[in-house]
């Protein structure tokens, strides 16, 4: 072997060690470093990209066709390159703007909701904007209900039902109509006026080319032809990786699980789009998308809430903060359990040593349970400050929403209180045992439980509450649909910005939540639907305040929190305002702008 | 044996292989009840009403014969299925990960390996000297380097503090769009190779500058393995008559090591790297998702942990078919390295 190649060889041995030498401390950066640089406010984020707006996310869109679309990544693609009607009046979620539509007008005799349709609207591939676009597709969406897709809003206001199986073609035919140039839809009570609007801000409300859609062998509107679209497999629409609409960008390309681009649309009705592309990227590393934003690379990253304060203190960043989501979470008792093959409710017995699977169809645990939550202490330490607590699942930005609502508060002698006096105090002088599920990875959900079971014990040690984890999909989900959680913790994010989205769920014998808790009944279905279909605001608002009382009263659930959200731009990034139904985190695109200066 | 008739009764044994794969770990997934199966349809909780609907359409409660039947059909109408994870069939899929996947490879192996080859054959000349503890410090660091935390320093020192040097991504934001649009045409979609072949430069130094980080961090975890192994090999082999021989006859220690010893110990390293090239080409998770380099391995792990059946099985397909190929250019390569190997025959 020659020196030279020994020296070589040795130098390079050298260069490696000297990496890891340097690598090491880096990353053993001390607390007191790490506050140092935070002081410093990091170096200045360079403008980079001019024209082009980049974010990395972490969601992946599951389709484009807005009649399938039911995710938010999806959505959020969706909302820049399909228009819809109408469109929220900014951050109100109360008012309206007509968007595709010049102009809308309600009809109370009739029940319908007239549209005028706005001439000279191009699509990207070239077609023109017409009422029959529009009544195409709405129909189409109706007829194609996709298996787990969003359509079943479109049907409740216009048909009463949820799905196209409980219609014909001629009801759905009927309940949109083309008159001129302007397109009528028939709803089935006044009530749904203001939601019919709400639920047609929403991509599902996304007007597509008619023309173009049949041409690429999607429905060619006839009867006949239904059965050849109606629930088509997932990722066989042509819509479903291809776009045509009319917004501000036309797709540029989907690179399935990476990123996708959009590009500025010339003929675009309004004035032409703040950027000449948006990029999508999806990146889950959280260290690689923070060392983006840092390195100017991209204007807009997803921090999730474990992350804020690596990020907090950094000097080019425009922080936005407070703004309340309009989702909620909650502990859900189930009132009525399955105990068959069931290891979470230990004996079956109210013997210590278990829960009968009627446990908590007792008011009285159920109260001692809401006040042995404590409230401030989940949003300080679990939320780290970012939420605030709910009284109900109204949650603050929704119509109906009661902000003096009663609400429960920790309070362990109150929680005493109504624990002595469950099953007629059986409860407090045997004790209970039982386990308490969250979704594996939630590590919010468990520390709430958490919180719950050591208050309990607290207030007694023979209330053991075991708090354990399970996969969402195979674990949860099962269990929940079987009836044997006990206690479980689940969230719920708005489809549209009004109470009855949030009450069914929560609150109707056949509600997502309320169905697997036992805890919906008659009369209380018969105060929803009054309030649902009441056409007088104010009165409407007083019916909501009462269900809001009554979710207090019977106390279902322990609400836990209602988030509030964040957003990290780079100074360059201009012009955000917040909605809460912008379907992704961005915001408004079309409203913002970026520059150096 | 003649190579071709060899090849051949080789690639047929695929059928067999690839048969077992699937239906081991089509039976596995079984073990899981069509509730479980069908999240991956019903992904929130405002889908839960429709999940008998879902178990009903994708016949996710009919014997396991029958699904696998039905699956098995629809391969041999070359249809893998759809990839729920990533929205599209999965012969799309492996289209789109794989170039990424092998660009990585395409660096990464021959620096595994000739880096492995020198430092182990240094090692081995210098045996107990300073030259040969310094190799091994190297692989240890190596081999017990969790790759995760590699790649996150790397890319803090390279990207973070120094300011988007050495980024992450196959190309930026500027470059992604110029290669995606006329008159760039991607033949292969391996950005390096398509870059040299429309004779763009600056695509080319763009996409080596975006290879740099993960291909170090794949060169230091896999290297010390093929150095540690050249080196024993060297060891046999400086110990063997022939090298005596050799050193008897006076040849330089240069020409004893070069072309006596070394080329003996290169076999074992030969069947190691065709399993480093295969290991690198059927995805590496850890170093695709840190490098936001988006490769197979992603999404075949995207797909198990979401339980995506038709997106696991196809991956199994073609990693099946991967190692498959390996082994037999590995055979082949044997006989170009060892005159005793004969095809299809026990060495002599």
């Amino acid at each position: 072997m020659s020196k030279r190649f020994s020296k070589m060889a040795l130098l390079v041995l050298i260069g490696l060690l000297c990496l890891a030498l340097v690598a090491f401390p880096a990353c053993t950066t001390t607390g007191e470093q790490q506050e140092e640089e935070e002081e410093e406010g990091g170096p200045a984020i360079p403008y980079k990209n001019d024209g082009i707006f980049v974010q990395m996310t972490i969601g992946e869109p599951e389709t484009l066709d807005p009649a399938a679309s039911y995710d938010n990544a999806s959505g959020e693609i969706i909302d820049l390159v399909y228009e819809t009607l109408v469109d929220y009046d900014g951050g109100d979620v109360g008012n309206f703007v007509g968007q595709l539509a010049t102009d809308f007008v309600w009809d109370g005799a009739a029940l319908t909701w007239t549209f005028t349709i706005r001439e000279g609207v191009k699509f990207h591939e070239g077609g023109d904007l017409s009422a029959e676009d529009v009544e195409y597709s709405f129909e189409r969406a109706m007829i194609y209900d996709r298996l787990g897709g969003p359509v079943w809003m479109l049907f409740e206001p216009l048909l009463g039902g949820y799905e196209f199986v409980e219609f014909t073609y001629p009801d759905v035919d009927a309940a949109v109509e083309v008159d001129g140039n302007t397109v009528v839809f028939k709803l089935v009570e006044a009530g749904y006026r203001l939601i019919w609007l709400q639920t047609i801000c929403g991509g599902w409300g996304s007007i597509l080319d008619k023309e173009w859609c049949i041409a690429n062998g999607e429905w060619d509107g006839t009867e006949a032809d239904i059965p050849n679209h109606y629930q088509q497999e997932d990722g066989t629409t042509y819509p479903w990786n291809n776009m045509n609409g009319t917004g501000p960008w036309k797709l540029n390309e989907w690179e399935h699980g990476v990123q996708w681009k959009l590009e500025r649309f010339d003929d675009y009705w309004r004035e032409p789009a703040p950027f000449d592309f948006v990029i999508s990227q999806l990146v889950e590393e959280w260290t690689t998308r923070k060392q983006a934003l840092l390195a100017g690379d991209v204007d807009f990253v997803l921090v999730d809430k474990m992350y804020i304060p690596e990020v907090e203190n950094v000097a080019d960043l425009t922080k936005l903060k407070d703004l309340p989501e309009l989702s909620t979470a909650a502990l859900f008792m189930n009132q009525a359990i399955d105990a068959v093959d069931n290891d979470y409710i230990g004996t079956g017995l109210l013997d210590g040593n278990g829960i009968p699977p009627d446990f908590f169809s007792d008011e009285d645990v159920r109260k001692g349970f809401c006040y042995a939550f404590d409230y401030e202490t989940a949003i300080t330490d679990i939320m780290l400050g970012e939420a605030i607590s709910p009284a109900s699942p109204v949650v603050s930005g929704l119509l109906g929403y009661n902000p003096n609502a009663e609400a429960y508060t920790y309070d362990l002698e109150k929680a005493e209180e109504h624990l002595r006096a469950a099953w007629g105090g059986e409860v407090w002088e045997k004790g209970f045992k039982f386990t308490a599920i969250y979704n594996s990875g939630n590590d919010q959900r468990k520390a709430a439980m958490e919180i719950l079971a050591e208050n309990l014990f607290a207030i007694n040690p023979k209330f053991q509450v075991a708090v354990a984890g399970l996969p969402w999909g195979t674990g949860v989900v099962p269990l929940l649909r079987s009836y044997r959680l006990v206690l479980y913790a689940c969230g719920w994010g708005a489809d549209y910005p009004h109470a009855h989205n949030f009450v069914y769920p929560f609150m109707a014998k056949t509600g997502t939540f309320s169905k697997f808790m036992a805890s919906g009944y008659d009369e209380l279905d018969a105060k929803i639907n009054a309030a649902l279909l009441e056409t007088d605001p104010q009165e409407q608002q007083d019916k909501y305040y009462e269900i809001q009382q009554i979710w207090h009263d019977d106390a279902p659930a322990i609400m836990l929190w209602q988030a509030t959200g964040r957003r990290w731009f780079t100074k360059y990034v201009h012009g955000f305002f917040f909605n809460p139904m912008i379907p992704g985190d961005a915001g408004p695109l079309y409203y913002m702008s970026k520059s150096a200066s | 044996m003649e190579l071709r008739a060899y090849i051949i009764r080789r690639l047929l044994l695929l059928v067999p292989v690839l048969l077992g794969v699937t239906l081991f770990i089509f039976g596995i997934t079984m073990l899981f009840t069509p509730t479980q199966r069908a999240m991956l349809y019903v992904r929130d909780v405002k889908q839960l009403a429709d999940m008998p609907a879902v178990i009903e359409r994708y016949g996710l409660d009919r014997p396991f014969v029958v699904q696998y039947g039905n699956w098995l059909g629809q391969v041999f109408q070359g249809n893998l299925g759809y990839s729920k994870v990533v929205s599209q069939p999965v012969t799309d899929a492996i289209f789109q990960f794989l170039p990424a996947t092998v660009e990585l490879a395409i660096f990464a192996t021959p620096l595994i390996i000739l880096l492995g080859v020198v430092f182990g054959t240094t090692a081995a000349a210098h045996k107990d000297k300073p030259l040969d503890h310094g190799t091994r410090v190297v692989a240890i660091l190596g081999w017990s380097l969790p790759t995760f935390w590699l790649g996150l320093i790397l890319l803090m020192i390279f990207y973070g503090f120094l300011t988007g040097f050495l980024p992450p991504g196959r190309l930026s934001v500027q470059m992604d769009l110029l290669v995606n649009a006329a008159p760039f045409i991607r033949y292969t979609h391996i950005n390096t190779i398509d870059a040299i072949l429309n004779l763009n430069g600056a695509v080319l130094l763009e996409a080596l500058r975006h290879l740099v980080l993960p291909v170090v961090t794949l060169t230091v975890v896999q290297m010390a393995f093929i150095m540690r192994l050249m080196r024993s090999s060297m060891l046999e082999s400086l110990g063997k008559g022939y090298v005596l021989t050799a050193r008897a006859k006076g040849l330089s220690e240069r020409v004893v090591i070069r072309k006596h010893a070394r080329r003996n110990a290169l076999i074992p390293v030969i069947t190691v790297s065709g399993y480093v090239f295969a290991g690198l080409a059927n995805g590496v998770v850890i170093t695709e998702t840190i490098f936001n380099f988006k490769g197979i391995g992603w999404w075949a792990w995207q797909a198990a942990i979401n339980l995506d059946i038709p997106s696991v099985l196809g991956f199994a397909l073609f990693n099946a078919f991967l190692f498959v190929l390996v082994n037999l250019v590995v055979d082949v390569l044997y006989t170009r390295v060892d005159p005793r190997v004969r095809l299809g025959q026990a060495v002599q």
